[in-house]
């Protein structure tokens, strides 16, 4: 009975021990990334600036060039189920504002949501002549679902997107078109590694695929192509 | 004009916004350090990688020069990277090396000389280089570009080069021969994207850590 008694006794305080050893272990609903779809907790943040490298192809720059845009994004946690998202995409020539809702649903390995927002595009620039004050603007639905994984060290994100021009018009001094107008222009892919770098500092970097035939990154070149073209951008943003 | 003015506004306002977003993580990371204590307790390193091995090159639009020229090749590669690897999984730093693509030597029947002529083309890769890596493995890519150089030998020596964006991928297995030094195989593949050149080099990764803070 004494040994059945000191048997239950280590067994009970291993456990005991083996638990304490798990609940100490920080909680991996803790950490949320902006990219992951993993549900958000209610009025909950996530600020996140970096910068963008596009790289303007071939067909149209003849040889290829790298455009950086700096990046600002937010997202706020409505609830665990919804959550609002904004991105502010700039390099002074080029802006670019998306925002918009999503629902997210998911546990700590594999999460999911789909979305929908709007897209505001505005450009301008001016070489004097007869390309002074040339200025582009559109405004597109964007479409959006995501899924990502949550590893132990790293999240691993896929985003699809495609948006559809609800308005658009490019103008030349007094000369405009609206050529764009009421098609679906841009379909993307978006791979997102989210994870610690230093210290409590997250980042997330990742590669986004385009495919268009008129890719807001080029507006202000003269594309006399008129084909679909492919292009990848390279980001990396940190997260405040 | 028109794209050159706009290149060179590019690459100054790059430049600004590279400084400014560096300025504000490490004022962000100053907040965080002073807030979480814990972090300072963690590892942080700096690494150097010695890099090389053989290189076989595919030309996906083949060559056109000489004529019949195959448009797979052999070379090899040598490269370093210095690393900077915080207390995380990810690890950043930069990348350059030398590869030798392809060297050949061929007839022109009304060359000036003898008719042989030697040609080559090599590549110095300037990129940063973002990995993550566990107790052993390695993976990870490099973006940036390449010098590439042609050179033809006939009489004399002609030589030109340029600049051309391109990647690598690589992966790696490493053993620990002592703290600070490491071995192992790799993979690494190369893409130069204007010339469509696609190149795999199984090399040798000597890993040693100079710094530990």
């Amino acid at each position: 009975m004494k040994v059945f008694l000191t048997t239950v006794t280590i067994i009970v305080l291993s456990h005991a021990s083996a638990w304490a050893q798990v609940d100490i272990r920080p909680s991996p609903d803790s950490t949320h990334y902006f990219y992951e779809p993993h549900p958000l907790q209610t009025g909950e943040n996530i600020f996140n600036l970096g910068i963008s490298i596009d790289i303007l192809p071939e067909a149209i720059v003849e040889q290829e060039v790298p455009a950086p845009v700096v990046d600002f994004q937010y997202k706020h946690g409505l609830s665990p189920a919804f959550s609002l998202y904004s991105d502010l995409s700039t390099n002074y020539f080029t802006n670019v504002l998306e925002a918009g809702v999503q629902w997210n649903t998911g546990d700590n390995g594999l999460s999911f949501a789909i979305g929908s927002g709007l897209n505001g595009f505005a450009g301008s620039y001016s070489l004097g002549g007869e390309f002074d004050n040339t200025t582009a603007a559109a405004l597109a639905y964007v479409p959006i679902i995501e899924i990502g994984h949550r590893f132990e060290k790293v999240s691993l994100s896929l985003h699809l997107a495609a948006d559809y021009i609800i308005y658009a018009q490019t103008r030349i001094s007094s000369l405009y078109d609206n050529g764009l107008q009421h098609r679906v222009n841009d379909i993307w892919a978006t791979l997102t590694f989210e994870q610690p770098f230093y210290g409590n500092t997250r980042v997330s970097t990742g590669i986004s695929v385009t495919y268009s035939r008129t890719p807001y990154q080029i507006w202000m070149l003269f594309d006399s192509f008129d084909e679909y073209v492919i292009i990848p951008e390279f980001f990396f943003s940190f997260q405040l | 004009m028109q794209k050159k003015k706009r290149s060179k506004a590019s690459s100054k306002f790059a430049g600004i916004l590279l400084c400014g977003l560096l300025t504000i993580v490490a004022c962000q990371d100053q907040v965080n350090a002073q807030q979480m204590p814990n972090a300072a307790d963690s590892i942080y390193r700096i690494e150097t990688h010695v890099e090389f091995g053989p290189l076989l090159s595919h030309y996906t639009n083949g060559r056109a020069l000489p004529s019949g020229a195959s448009s797979n090749v052999l070379g090899y590669n040598g490269m370093i990277r210095v690393m900077w690897h915080p207390n995380h999984l990810l690890a950043v730093g930069i990348l350059t090396g030398y590869q030798l693509l392809v060297t050949e030597k061929y007839t022109v029947p009304d060359s000036g000389s003898n008719g042989i002529e030697q040609a080559s083309l090599h590549a110095v890769p300037i990129m940063l280089d973002e990995s993550m890596q566990s107790e052993h493995f390695e993976a990870g890519v490099a973006l940036g570009g390449y010098i590439i150089t042609t050179k033809l030998t006939d009489v004399t020596t002609s030589q030109a080069s340029r600049f051309e964006l391109g990647m690598i991928g690589h992966a790696s297995y490493h053993w620990h021969l002592t703290d600070n030094l490491s071995i192992g195989p790799e993979v690494l593949l190369s893409y130069m994207s204007y010339r469509g050149i696609v190149s795999i080099a199984p090399q040798l990764d000597l890993r040693f850590d100079p710094i530990h803070y």
